[in-house]
């Protein structure tokens, strides 16, 4: 998943105060923020492949394990417990989003390497406009993070927000 | 893509957005013309996915994907 991460992202925040008990508002700047932040922390990854610090075959392992969203989490806990659990729901919604892809996630790294995949359409790679071509030319891309952005326009009316006001 | 898979996409779009009027519509407050434009904009999304699922230039493209290792350094577009 690509662009539709934005829209995950925002439709977590729009569940932010039942997530947190009402400590975040839906949708407000510290919500989005926090969810954002998290939910793409995962692809940063990419950084020490651009560095070439890493190999391409970085991308999706350690970052996209069970182990790094306790390892986040406990960090983010230690600062505050309601970003933490806003975390922990949008880094386990990124595999989720991730998971139709032929790549696989490790997500019992390290006990074993195995990936998981719903092989729904063919990963394109991580970065670059092939990668993004590559992507939007297949159908579930377009079904599963369209579907994402019509759930957040429901979710939006719902909350009556704008442009619902 | 074929010709029809843009047209067909068009269609399904009505059909998603009629039925979210009919589920999530709340009679209090009526999506107004601009937001039932914007629904169907939005539509237009997932629909175009549904349409590719019947293109077989889409399903070919997919195909040849599947059997390139995006993550091998020969085969990283420069």
């Amino acid at each position: 998943m690509q662009v539709g991460h934005i829209a995950v992202a925002l439709a977590i925040s729009s569940y932010a105060p039942e997530l947190t008990g009402g400590e975040l508002e839906a949708l407000s700047f510290e919500s989005i923020a926090v969810i954002m932040v998290s939910h793409w922390l995962p692809n940063l990854d990419v950084i020490p492949i651009w560095l070439k610090i890493a190999k391409p075959s970085f991308h999706c392992t350690w970052s996209h394990s069970l182990l790094f969203v306790l390892v986040v989490s406990l960090i983010i806990a230690m600062f505050n417990i309601s970003w933490a659990i806003v975390a922990i729901v949008s880094l386990l919604i990124h595999y989720l989003a991730d998971l139709p892809s032929s790549v696989g996630l490790p997500l019992l790294m390290p006990l074993t390497k195995k990936r998981f995949s719903l092989r729904l359409w063919a990963d394109t790679g991580h970065f670059g406009w092939e990668t993004f071509k590559g992507s939007y030319i297949q159908a579930w891309p377009w079904i599963l993070e369209g579907g994402v952005f019509l759930f957040l326009f429901i979710r939006i009316y719902q909350k009556n927000l704008w442009p619902f006001i | 893509m074929l010709r029809r898979t843009p047209a067909l996409a068009i269609l399904i779009a009505g059909v998603i957005s009629i039925l979210i009027v009919f589920i999530f519509e709340i009679h209090s407050r009526p999506f107004t013309t601009g937001q039932g434009i914007l629904l169907y904009l939005i539509s237009l999304l997932p629909s175009l996915g549904i349409s590719l699922l019947f293109d077989t230039i889409s399903r070919e493209e997919s195909r040849k994907l599947y059997q390139i290792n995006f993550y091998e350094e020969k085969n990283i577009c420069k």
